[in-house]
C-alpha cells in the first residue's frame, strides 16, 4: 500500500471522489491519476470520436487532453466539476480540430456562419444519399447503426450537444458550461438536433 | 371521421418543446399533470411524445468507445508528475497559485515593513534640502505616511493589546525583551493571519459535489 506525502493512503482509490483524486494527484500520486484516467477515457474518448469520426485522430485529440488536464492539474478550480473541466477541455480541442480541418465551402450541415435558424436552412445542402467515401463507411461501420451515421451529420455544435445529453447524461447546466454558451442556446442546439436527428431517422424504426 | 382520441383543433395540440419535457423527464410537477391530462386524449401528441422517447432510448443505448490498449501508458509518459517530497508538497499547499494570490501575499508581507520603512523615510529625508521641490514633496509623502503610521499605532496601542502583547513577552522571555518579542510575534502573525483568512475565503463550500 502507497503512503502519499500527505500521509493518506491510496487504499480503495475507486471509492472516492474526483475531487478527493485531484486533491491526491497534486499530492503527486501517480494512482489517483490512473483512476482519474480508467474513469475518463472512455467518455472522453467516446464523445472526441464521435465529433472526428476517425479513431486515429480521436485518439491524438484525447491524449492531448488528459496531458493537458493532468499537466495543469494545480490549476483546477474546484468550485466546478472535474468532469465539466475535462469535457470542456476535450470539447475546445476537438472544435478547435474541426474548424481548422474545415475546407472553406459550404458544409451539407449549413453554414458555421450561420446564426440563426433561417440562415442554418438556407445555408443547408440536404443530401439524400448516403454515400460515404471507404474511410467514412469503415468508421460509420464501427460506429455501427444508422443513428451513429445521423448523428455524424449533425452540425458539430449539435453533435456535441445531443452527445453530452443524451449519451454522456449531463445536465443542461454542465452542458451549457462546457460549450461556454448560455442555458437557451443550448437548448436550442439539443432541440434542433434532436429534430435533425428524427427527421434524419424517420425511415428508420427510431 | 377523426380518431375520436385526436384533438382534431390544430391550435390545442401541445408546442414540441413541451412534448420533448414531457419525454425527457424535466417538467414541473404541475406543468407534468397537465400535459399527461392532454396526451392521453391526443393521439397525435402522444405519438410525437413516444417518438422523442424512442430517440432518447436510442441515443441513450449507444455504446461508448474504448481508445487503443496503450492509450493510458502513452498519456502517462507525457505527463509531469509533481513533485512528491513532503517539502515539495507542504510548499504547494500554502505557496499561492495564482498571480492574484501572490499580490495578495506580497501586500500581506509588506504590511508590517510598511511603517519600518516610512519611519527610514522620514528619518533619511531629514538631509534633502527642504526648500527644493523634491525635498517639499519628500517631506509632504514621509509626513503623511508617518503621521498614518502614527494614528493606527496609537489607536492599536490605545486598545491595551500592545500593552497586553509586552507583558506576556516579558513574563516569557524575561526581563524587558518582551517589546522585541510582541514585534517579531506581530511581525509574523500580520501576514500569517491575513493568508491563512485569503485562503479560508477562497475555499469554496461542499467541495464533495464533484464526481
Amino acid at each position: 500500500m502507497e503512503t502519499l506525502p500527505d500521509g493518506t493512503s491510496e487504499l480503495n482509490a475507486t471509492s472516492l471522489t474526483d475531487h478527493d483524486l485531484v486533491v491526491r494527484a497534486q499530492n503527486g500520486s501517480d494512482q489517483a491519476y490512473r483512476e482519474l484516467l480508467g474513469r475518463y477515457q472512455r467518455p472522453v474518448f467516446s464523445l472526441i470520436y464521435r465529433m472526428v469520426r476517425d479513431r486515429e485522430q480521436a485518439e491524438d485529440l484525447a491524449q492531448e487532453t488528459f496531458v493537458r488536464v493532468f499537466n495543469n492539474i494545480d490549476r483546477y478550480d474546484p468550485a466546478y466539476k472535474f468532469s465539466s473541466w475535462i469535457f470542456k477541455i476535450a470539447t475546445n480541442l476537438t472544435i478547435d480540430w474541426i474548424r481548422r480541418k474545415e475546407v472553406p465551402t459550404v458544409s451539407i450541415d449549413g453554414s458555421r456562419y450561420a446564426t440563426s435558424n433561417d440562415d442554418i436552412e438556407a445555408s443547408t445542402i440536404t443530401v439524400e444519399s448516403g454515400d460515404e467515401n471507404p474511410e467514412e463507411l469503415l468508421e460509420s461501420r464501427e460506429l455501427g447503426s444508422q443513428i451513429e451515421v445521423a448523428i455524424g451529420k449533425l452540425r458539430p455544435e449539435y453533435r456535441q450537444a445531443i452527445v453530452l445529453r443524451h449519451i454522456d447524461d449531463l445536465p443542461y447546466e454542465d452542458i451549457a458550461q462546457i460549450m461556454a454558451l448560455p442555458l437557451g442556446t443550448v437548448k436550442t442546439y439539443i432541440h434542433r438536433g434532436r429534430k435533425e436527428l428524427q427527421d434524419m431517422l424517420q425511415h428508420t424504426r427510431v | 371521421m377523426p380518431d375520436e382520441d385526436t384533438v382534431t383543433n390544430e391550435t390545442t395540440h401541445l408546442p414540441t418543446w413541451t412534448l420533448e419535457e414531457l419525454a425527457e423527464g424535466t417538467l414541473s410537477h404541475a406543468e407534468k399533470g397537465l400535459a399527461l391530462e392532454h396526451v392521453r386524449q391526443c393521439a397525435r401528441c402522444a405519438a410525437e411524445v413516444d417518438a422523442h422517447r424512442a430517440l432518447f432510448s436510442a441515443l441513450a443505448s449507444l455504446p461508448s468507445f474504448e481508445p487503443s490498449p496503450g492509450f493510458a501508458g502513452t498519456v502517462m509518459a507525457r505527463v509531469t508528475l509533481p513533485v512528491t517530497a513532503p517539502q515539495a508538497v507542504l510548499r504547494r499547499r500554502w505557496l499561492p497559485k495564482t498571480k492574484r494570490g501572490w499580490m495578495t501575499a506580497g501586500v500581506g508581507a509588506l504590511a508590517p515593513i510598511l511603517p519600518l520603512m516610512a519611519m527610514l523615510s522620514w528619518v533619511s529625508g531629514q538631509g534633502v534640502n527642504a526648500g527644493s521641490a523634491a525635498g517639499r514633496a519628500w517631506a509632504w509623502f514621509a509626513g503623511a505616511v508617518w503621521s498614518l503610521v502614527v494614528r493606527a499605532a496609537g489607536a492599536f496601542v490605545g486598545s491595551g493589546i500592545w500593552e497586553w502583547l509586552v507583558t506576556t513577552g516579558n513574563d516569557l522571555v524575561g526581563g524587558t525583551r518582551g517589546l522585541s518579542a510582541a514585534a517579531m510575534v506581530f511581525a509574523i502573525a500580520i501576514p500569517l493571519s491575513g493568508w491563512m483568512m485569503v485562503r479560508l475565503l477562497r475555499t469554496p463550500v461542499g467541495m464533495t459535489h464533484a464526481h
